[in-house]
């Protein structure tokens, strides 16, 4: 219950956080913790694979989010966010470490090496994999409700097309060129 | 021990408010807006969420999913109509600002 509390006063807070922010790069930033938070509080409801899911489409997202930001800053705002370098390397830093310990978490407790981990993978060797939550899900999602998903594939289907013609559509300007 | 769905409703009313707020008074630019239209949508997913757990269904994780997955496509065509629009205009700014910098 303290970490339902804990989690929704950090979801409440980074989400107003990324709605009052001015800079548009930290407001993703603050963003993706809102995400990170989010997820936090699916694993507390047994969700655990939208809560992988949610992590990993809007840290995608937030990646894409800040490309698109970065690129159309001009040459002076791009300099004034370098002074964030140093945070950027000590995130990716923690992010990495998170990353490595999860796979190390991975790793069966017969071999050590990642060699032998290579050799014995298999679902039986996967902590995660022995929940039944993604085999349930599977089949909810493709047993009753099969036709919500065919619906949302094509809905999906259709938002690339028009992601495609929007962004390779020729301007006026474009044109006149 | 199953949290009650009540907290999860009032979690998620006051992250609907939050987006809400963004979408209304805080315009500045088109990512500020994806922002918080994407926070709107964890509140709906956040409550699915917090209902299938009540429940102990899959259910709500599944409709947590589509509306998920359905967010991210909704995300990238708006990225795209921004692209088309930073294309057209030159910056992303929807509201001009008051003093430019120079």
């Amino acid at each position: 219950m303290i970490t339902f509390f804990l989690f929704s006063a950090l979801l409440l807070i980074f989400a107003t956080g990324a709605v009052l922010r001015k800079d548009t790069l930290e407001s993703s930033i603050l963003f993706l913790c809102t995400a990170f938070c989010a997820s936090a509080l699916f694993i507390l409801s047994k969700a655990e694979f939208l809560a992988a899911s949610a992590i990993v489409s809007y840290t995608a997202l937030t990646i894409i989010i800040f490309l698109f930001t970065f690129l159309s800053m001009d040459t002076k705002e791009r300099r004034r966010k370098r002074s964030l370098l140093p945070f950027g390397i000590i995130t990716a830093i923690a992010f990495l470490t998170e990353t490595v310990l999860l796979f190390v978490s991975f790793i069966p407790k017969e071999g050590c090496s990642l060699c032998k981990l290579s050799l014995t993978l298999s679902a039986r060797d996967y902590p995660m994999l022995n929940k039944d939550n993604a085999w349930e899900l599977s089949y909810l999602l493709f047993g009753n409700l099969w036709f919500l998903v065919i619906i949302t594939g094509i809905i999906l289907f259709l938002i690339m097309l028009c992601v495609m013609s929007v962004s390779t559509a020729k301007t006026a300007d474009t044109e006149e060129k | 021990m199953t949290i009650d769905f009540a907290y999860y409703l009032i979690l998620s009313s006051l992250l609907l408010f939050i987006g809400i707020f963004g979408m209304a008074f805080r315009r500045s630019n088109l990512i500020r807006v994806l922002l918080s239209l994407q926070i709107i949508i964890l509140a709906i997913i956040l409550c699915f969420a917090g209902l299938g757990g009540f429940m102990e269904d899959r259910m709500g994780e599944a409709y947590g999913l589509i509306t998920l997955l359905l967010a991210i496509g909704e995300a990238f065509l708006f990225l795209g109509i921004s692209y088309a629009y930073f294309r057209k205009s030159g910056h992303i700014e929807l509201e001009p600002k008051e003093n430019p910098k120079v």
